[in-house]
């Protein structure tokens, strides 16, 4: 199943976007794109039509919450995940009320990001 | 342990514990000498009992454990199977004094779970085996099991029409709130939440603790039972379990007969206390069963319509005529339902008052003071979540008059006074208001002082000073500005804090007064609603709606001429006899539509205060005084602006309760239109779909005649000015536009419809060159904004919802900051180090595996001016090279510095890089330790927000090498000329690498 399915990876950072990159592909998962602000995340979006994103929240320009709303509306089926360092309930609330499958607080374990993909993917 | 987070409930624990320990003490003593006496047996039953149950509610799993072989000790003996001697008594004692112990580790903040109580409770259970043994009752060995399954069974609650869920967390998840969150909302895609535990408010504070990993949903769903876990597709569940209807009121009946079979001593124990036939009800379940009254009631008018029906048919006359009747009897019995619901809501004030007996007796003998507390009419009873939010502003007055207003003894005897103190707490009922009274007879405030600080503080003119009434005067203690604690220190602190006091008994609707006499005290009397879900309102209506306006707010209502409506600098003032008001239109406001044009000479004007000032709202016509209950919107709409609930009338008709206080904000152009927006979007009460309705594009139909040409944006301006003389703390108003913009857009697509932009309402002026065509997609728009340089990058403008729009919510969690700057109070600064510090190593290690990290040096303190100066020298000749990470704190100026060498910058990324399995390069990588320092910022970000319980979030870190970004940090921090700074200095160190870094938290002292 990994095999097919397409993750686009959005994280202001780019080191970020490298350990989940590496998590991912060890996994057999096809990384598709990668998007450093929520801007970039929601054109982007468009043109790739991943199978599941994964969303930090805080970034520039436009944050996590905010383009999860974004691409939510663009494709109401869209599966993203979150992956933030902001575990304050408000933060959680928001992305989860925006339309976010998962939460995984930052820092995480490899296999924490593994198993929410299997569930979103599940979906 | 992990639950006790709320310092006030462990206060409240702790206070009980010790209550009930000293009755055991002499108890235990005297049952050795009479063995027999059942009266005695009983109470301390009933006491080990609650310690246990209290015990339970904190976590704590060996005062649980303890209390329990207690009890069945006590049990043993009422039976008569195990007897009364020397050395049982010894061992209950030798437990008494450990849940002592318990309780001091408790109240020194250290972990009480290392008290060993093993011993004692096989010591215990011996005995009680024996009793079993001698065995007087051959069922009872099974009696334990049974009570377990009793308590975990009495979890249970039954509501009738719902589903149990109960689903269990994996341990795996760190933050089971984030499952909860998730839950809820996949729940509410194919039913509706009725309850849940734990509950949503519980949910948003910080109280839901890691070891909470059963959630219980009540829900009413159209699913059958065992489809249900295949529509919960979260991860992270270890289990769902799902019990029907029918399978919940089973269970609960067998439980509480499983309860009554069993806990035989129990039932008896029970006989003999209660009074009265009594039970405990959550307060919960009341507001569910307030919800279903309002239910019934719009059910009812469903039937109402048939009958409307029958009515038209003469063939149907019979069935017309009966069914009228039904409907009425439905709607009588709804009302009763109702009036009772309401009633089991009141619990007595004396919840309240009993908290300061303690108190005042504890302060009287640890200070050179002699206070008695008087409490009269503490048997008043009100609303159970009024007492809830009232502890908070009770406590601060109190604690206001026994700390600044009560003197010592040696002041009063010096005054000519009784040396004895006196303060009384008095509550009476007086229509369908409760008057709370506190009232002390110190030295009183020097109201002539107040006065001047409040010139010297630049919030009352000189020339105004002279002629300022007692009242007016007296009410400078409320203002904001002179609350602070500098200004009022030396006026012996009585206003400090006492204009969020007073806000606070405000959200409830109430009110309070302060009369205080120099020398001879001060009494400060507020009075409360009866309940908060039930208000006394008007109905009003204005175009084709209908508002209710709670009576609270009405000072009076007119029916004035139009004679009397002058247009002053681009506003609408009301003449009201000799002074000028401000008059407000709802229509406007709302933009409502009219059917019908207005075209009275006569129009009726509805008085209320704001800030001790009148304003007028225009309305097309009174219609009657109603008793309503509230319905919180919140659950189906997101905080509409101007709306503070919505309630059903008698009818099944819905009707919006007005919130004054937000009209008035909105009145003054704080708010864009996006919150009137969803107003519109009702849902009918008989179908329940959405009705939507389209809000004329342009304001009201009818113009005020004296200008016609006037142009909306210049009212709003001129009326802002003349109220900025009440309120002083705007923010800039243009910063939000951005936002409201693509809010605006986002619900344009949201309701697939397009919404006109009406620029003269809002005022937005500074909207890009490119403004983006309505009929664009948001995200175009949003897009094409952002090319054109105006969506900043602004963290807490794109997740604005979140952050600090409110001005004054920014100014009451400005205020709570603060406290980190209390001199006299360090234990909140050493809190977040503490919970900082853990959360930040926590965080690392798990970023960079197993690694040996530690804090070897942590200290905050604050510093002043000249220090920082020291310090500022230091760094600049400072033997290497550094790096300086910086994230600034969100809404505070200051922020966290992760600095080090770049030595150590390229081990910790070389680290970070093996770690993930990713080459590891020869030069810094910057966005490896960026992403280092977001997750230290955030765990001091976190627990500020948990501490403090103010939203401070992290902004996105910046790099800049060398020491240029830290010294202009601290010059700018130098230059805003504070007072002192927050420093906090942290040295991380990660021992097998030899890597050390700092990280620096830089507050400037917070000005209001």
């Amino acid at each position: 199943m990994a095999g097919n399915t397409r993750v686009f990876i959005v994280d202001d950072s780019g080191y970020m976007r490298q350990v989940i990159r590496k998590h991912l592909e060890n996994k057999g998962y096809e990384i598709i794109g990668e998007a450093q602000d929520g801007l970039e995340a929601i054109q982007k979006y468009q043109e790739l039509k991943p199978d599941i994103t994964t969303m930090d929240i805080s970034m520039k320009k436009v944050g996590g919450i905010e383009a999860t709303k974004k691409i939510k509306a663009i494709d109401p089926n869209a599966r993203i995940i979150i992956v933030s360092a902001l575990g304050e309930s408000r933060f959680i609330k928001e992305a989860i009320q925006a339309g976010a499958h998962d939460f995984i607080i930052k820092p995480f374990a490899e296999e924490r990001l593994i198993s929410s993909i299997a569930n979103a993917l599940k979906s | 342990m992990a639950q006790i987070q709320d310092q006030e409930d462990l206060n409240i624990f702790l206070e009980e514990l010790n209550e009930n320990l000293s009755y055991l003490d002499t108890a235990i003593i005297s049952l050795e000498k009479n063995p027999e006496d059942k009266d005695t047996l009983e109470e301390i039953f009933r006491v080990a009992h609650t310690v246990k149950g209290n015990a339970g509610f904190l976590d704590l799993k060996n005062l649980v454990e303890l209390g329990h072989s207690m009890e069945s000790v006590f049990q043993e003996f009422h039976k008569g199977s195990l007897a009364v001697t020397h050395d049982v008594i010894d061992t209950l004692l030798a437990c008494k004094d450990t849940i002592s112990t318990i309780g001091s580790a408790l109240a020194e903040d250290t972990d009480p779970s290392s008290i060993a109580t093993a011993a004692l409770v096989k010591k215990l259970n011996s005995y009680v085996e024996k009793g079993l043994a001698a065995g007087t009752l051959s069922e009872s060995s099974s009696n334990i099991d049974e009570t377990s399954l009793n308590e975990i069974e009495t979890k249970i609650e039954y509501i009738p029409g719902t589903t149990l869920l109960r689903v269990w967390i994996s341990p795996n998840e760190p933050a089971p709130s984030v499952r909860a969150f998730l839950l809820q909302n996949k729940i509410a895609q194919f039913g509706e939440i009725m309850m849940a535990e734990p509950g949503e408010e519980e949910l948003e504070s910080h109280e839901f603790s890691i070891s909470d990993r059963e959630l219980l949903f009540y829900i009413r769903t159209e699913l059958d039972p065992e489809e249900i876990p295949d529509h919960i597709n979260v991860d992270l569940i270890e289990r769902i379990e799902v019990l029907s209807e029918e399978e919940l009121k089973r269970r609960f009946e067998r439980a509480s007969q499983a309860g009554n079979a069993s806990e035989e001593f129990n039932r008896t124990v029970k006989e003999d206390l209660s009074v009265q036939d009594t039970v405990r009800i959550p307060v919960e379940r009341l507001d569910v069963l307030l919800n279903l009254v309002g239910e019934l009631v719009i059910a009812n008018s469903g039937l109402l319509q048939v009958q409307e029906m029958a009515k038209s048919k003469p063939e149907l006359a019979e069935i017309d005529r009966q069914l009228k009747d039904r409907v009425k009897e439905i709607f009588r019995i709804s009302a009763d339902v109702q009036e009772l619901v309401m009633k089991s809501r009141l619990v007595p004030i004396s919840q309240i008052f009993n908290r300061f007996k303690r108190f005042v007796r504890d302060y009287s003998s640890r200070s050179e003071k002699d206070i008695e507390l008087i409490i009269a009419g503490d048997e008043t009873e009100i609303d159970k979540k009024i007492i809830d939010e009232m502890i908070k502003p009770m406590t601060h007055i109190v604690r206001n008059a026994v700390d600044h207003g009560l003197e010592t003894i040696e002041e009063r005897e010096a005054a000519g006074k009784n040396p004895t103190g006196t303060l009384k707490l008095n509550a009476f009922q007086e229509g369908n208001y409760i008057n709370v009274v506190i009232e002390d007879d110190g030295r009183g405030i020097d109201v002539e002082k107040v006065v001047q600080k409040a010139v010297a503080a630049g919030i009352l003119k000189k020339e105004d000073a002279k002629n300022i009434s007692i009242e007016d005067a007296r009410n400078l203690i409320f203002h904001s500005g002179l609350s602070t604690k500098e200004v009022v220190d030396d006026l012996s602190g009585r206003g400090i804090g006492m204009d969020i006091v007073k806000r606070s008994i405000e959200v409830l609707n109430g009110t309070l007064d302060i009369d205080t006499e120099k020398g001879r005290g001060t009494k400060v009397i507020i009075k409360l609603p009866l309940t908060l879900a039930i208000i006394n309102a008007l109905i009003v209506v204005v175009g084709d709606e209908k508002f209710s306006v709670p009576m609270a707010s009405i000072v009076e209502t007119q029916k004035v001429s139009t004679d009397n409506i002058l247009m002053i600098e681009g506003s609408e003032m009301l003449r009201l006899r000799n002074s000028l008001v401000p008059l407000i239109r709802l229509e406007k406001i709302f933009e409502l539509k009219r059917s019908t044009p207005l075209n009275s000479k006569v129009l009726p004007v509805i008085i209320v205060e704001y800030n001790e000032t009148l304003v007028g709202i225009l309305v097309d016509q009174f219609q009657t005084r109603h008793e309503m209950v509230i319905k919180s919107l919140s659950e189906h709409y997101r905080p509409v602006e101007g709306i503070s609930g919505a309630s059903i009338l008698g009818d099944g008709e819905i009707i919006l309760i007005l919130d004054v206080h937000g009209i008035i904000q909105l009145y003054k152009g704080n708010t864009s239109e996006k919150s009137t927006r969803i107003l519109f979007q009702r849902k009918d009460p008989l179908t329940n779909k959405v009705i939507a309705e389209e809000p004329e594009a342009k304001g009201s139909p009818e113009k005020p005649d004296e200008d016609p040409e006037q142009n909306p944006e210049e009212n709003n301006k001129s009326v802002e000015q003349q109220l900025e003389s009440e309120n002083t703390n705007d923010l800039p108003a243009e910063k939000s536009a951005s936002v409201d913009e693509i809010t605006n857009l986002t619900q344009t697509e949201n309701t697939g419809k397009q919404q006109p932009v009406n620029e003269t309402e809002t005022g937005e002026t500074n909207m890009p060159e490119n403004k983006p065509d309505t009929s664009q997609s948001a995200i175009d728009a949003m897009i094409a904004a952002a090319k054109a340089g105006t969506l900043e990058t602004n963290e807490e403008h794109d997740d604005g919802a979140l952050s600090f729009h409110k001005e004054e919510f920014r100014e009451e969690s400005l205020r709570k900051l603060q406290t980190l700057f209390d001199a006299e109070n360090r234990e909140l600064l050493k809190d977040w180090m503490r919970q900082g510090n853990a959360r930040a190593i926590q965080g690392i290690q798990a970023m960079t595996g197993s690694l040996n990290i530690k804090i070897d040096r942590s200290k905050g303190k604050h510093i002043s001016i000249e220090k920082v100066q020291k310090l500022l020298d230091k760094i600049e000749n400072g033997p290497q090279e550094v790096i300086d990470f910086a994230l600034p704190i969100n809404p505070l100026e200051g922020g966290v510095h992760f600095i080090l060498t770049r030595k150590n910058a390229l081990k910790i990324v070389r680290l970070l890089m093996r770690q993930a399995n990713l080459p590891e390069p020869d030069e810094i990588d910057y966005e490896p330790i960026m992403e280092v320092t977001n997750i230290l910022g955030s765990a001091y970000t976190n627990s500020l927000t948990q501490i403090t319980e103010v939203p401070v979030e992290p902004g996105v870190p910046e790099i800049i090498e060398g020491r240029e970004n830290l010294l202009e940090t601290m010059q700018k921090i130098v230059a805003s000329q504070p007072f002192e700074i927050l420093y906090v200095e942290n040295q991380f160190t990660w021992e097998n690498e030899d890597i050390s870094a700092e990280l620096l938290i830089l507050i400037p002292e917070i000005k209001i």
